[in-house]
């Protein structure tokens, strides 16, 4: 037997980017326990188009934690209250009957609302596409392990390229700054041989257009990492600093 | 991805915010190692008048060294200030419409959100300490204290002869730190001024040796950057206890004229 809860809801409902959205209270009966977060949502909405009312627009795609779309702030914190967790990872056993939980959208300049919980995040693909990438010639399938990477550089690049680019980072930093999204692209391919031929120049345009998209600065609160679904360490943010700097100072 | 059209060099470091960041996190390399040596010198304040006021003849005698220093202290100051102002302004502007719900944070501090506010508190105390113990305008009665030395024993003796001071060859005439120094802290307004900016100085330090060495891309991993944390926090209370130490000792009579 699987105990069932009945929720109040506060959600963010905003009809267009041009329209002022605000909290909307809603009740919710017969919430199984095992549902995910994503699947009462669906509850939600399945109740609201019955009733003639439009559904909670939210981003989601595979519901498994790896393709970084569903993105919401539950509670005050990204991805809500378990660590390492993404939303649909997220399962309502954490709550209990009665509670209240508030759901808004991820909050920065660079992340423009596009209906209720949808934000355009489009500004982590122009910094990706501004240098966080190598370039190959096109041919032949390149044998597994031509190149050599060592242990070390190999789980450390694993480790960065883990980011799923959900943007939690940006929407738990008080300055809403992507340096720990932005540090996590650069650290991946800096770890690998392949990534050496453009060092310079990726570190140095990826963050100009970090800047451009209007993302703020990183003040070493380290909430970023903390809220990470995918547990990018703060690391990201200082291998940044440093190749930041290197790039200043080298020719290479 | 060609590199023909690489960016240019100091042209974004000054517009990045990342050139910003290590701005900030050099001027205050600087910031916080001046703050260890004035704390340090003022240390001498429990020697006695003698140490203290030779001291001070010794810095005053030595101007090149002095102010070469005042200069790089200054250009420091005035880029850590454009440089929080210009990072505000883009960080505010980053989060235009704010959560309606406050968010839980997780790991940061009050030391950290409230930066700016330290900041200015700590800016305005530099200011006024300034014009109370280096340019001697708020308190001028106990700003222009002298000591001559005497040739027949070889030591220093407070005088207030203002005419025989100005006769007086500039070796033979010193400075009165102490006595200022001690007079300063007599006044429970002016210890309490001294004592609540050094309140607000260690919560700026607190978190700002840590950000600077963050942001210098110094700890590599979990472990060794729980470290800087702490090592921040230590240079920030040494300077901050030693500072605090001053006010306390001349109003609980341990340090006296």
């Amino acid at each position: 037997m699987s105990k069932t809860m009945t929720l109040t809801l506060q959600i963010w409902r905003q009809r267009s980017a041009n329209t002022p959205g605000s909290m909307q209270t809603y009740k919710l009966e017969g919430v199984n326990e095992h549902m995910s977060f994503l699947e009462m949502l669906d509850v939600l909405n399945t109740k609201l188009t019955k009733e003639g009312q439009d559904p909670v627009a939210f981003d989601h795609d595979c519901r498994e934690g790896i393709c970084g779309s569903c993105a919401m702030v539950i509670d005050g914190r990204p991805h809500g209250p378990r660590k390492g967790t993404t939303a649909c990872q997220l399962h309502m056993r954490t709550y209990k009957d009665g509670d209240t939980i508030t759901i808004e959208p991820w909050r920065a300049k660079a992340f423009p609302v596009i209906k209720d919980l949808v934000v355009d995040r489009g500004a982590l693909d122009r910094i990706v596409a501004a240098g966080g990438f190598v370039s190959v010639n096109t041919g032949v399938t390149v044998d597994a392990n031509a190149i050599p990477v060592g242990k070390k550089n190999a789980d450390e690049a694993m480790d960065y390229a883990a980011c799923i680019g959900c943007g939690a980072c940006v929407a738990a930093c008080p300055n809403a700054s992507a340096m720990l999204f932005t540090g996590a692209k650069v650290g991946h391919l800096v770890k690998l041989p392949q990534g050496q031929v453009e060092r310079r120049g990726r570190v140095l345009r990826m963050v100009e257009q970090m800047d451009r998209e209007g993302f703020g600065a990183c003040t070493n609160h380290r909430e970023c990492s903390e809220a990470c679904p995918k547990e990018i360490s703060f690391d990201a943010i200082e291998l940044l600093n440093r190749e930041y700097m290197r790039a200043q100072v080298t020719n290479e | 991805m060609t590199d023909a059209k690489r960016p240019g060099r100091l042209s974004t470091l000054a517009r990045s915010t990342i050139g910003a960041k290590i701005v900030m996190a050099i001027t205050g390399v600087i910031l916080v190692g001046f703050l260890v040596v004035h704390m340090l010198g003022n240390l001498q304040i429990y020697l006695g008048p003698d140490t203290m006021n030779h001291y001070a003849q010794t810095l005053k005698g030595t101007p090149a060294l002095l102010w070469g220093v005042r200069a790089v202290l200054l250009a420091s100051l005035v880029l850590h200030v454009l440089a929080a102002l210009r990072l505000k302004k883009l960080n505010t502007a980053a989060r235009p419409q704010a959560y309606a719900v406050p968010r839980r944070y997780r790991v940061t501090s009050t030391a950290a959100r409230f930066m700016l506010l330290s900041g200015a508190v700590v800016l305005a105390f530099i200011v006024y300490h300034l014009l109370h113990f280096t340019v001697g305008v708020t308190n001028p009665a106990d700003f222009n204290l002298h000591e001559v030395l005497d040739v027949a024993t070889q030591t220093w003796v407070r005088n207030d002869n203002e005419q025989l001071i100005a006769k007086l060859p500039p070796e033979m005439v010193r400075h009165d730190v102490y006595s200022m120094f001690v007079r300063g802290f007599m006044n429970p307004l002016v210890a309490g001024a001294y004592i609540v900016a050094q309140l607000l100085l260690a919560m700026h330090l607190s978190h700002a040796v840590a950000s600077m060495l963050h942001t210098l891309g110094l700890s590599k991993g979990t472990a060794a950057r729980q470290r800087n944390i702490n090592i921040g926090r230590a240079i920030a209370a040494v300077i901050v206890l030693g500072n605090l130490s001053f006010p306390i000792a001349v109003q609980a009579g341990l340090v006296h004229l």
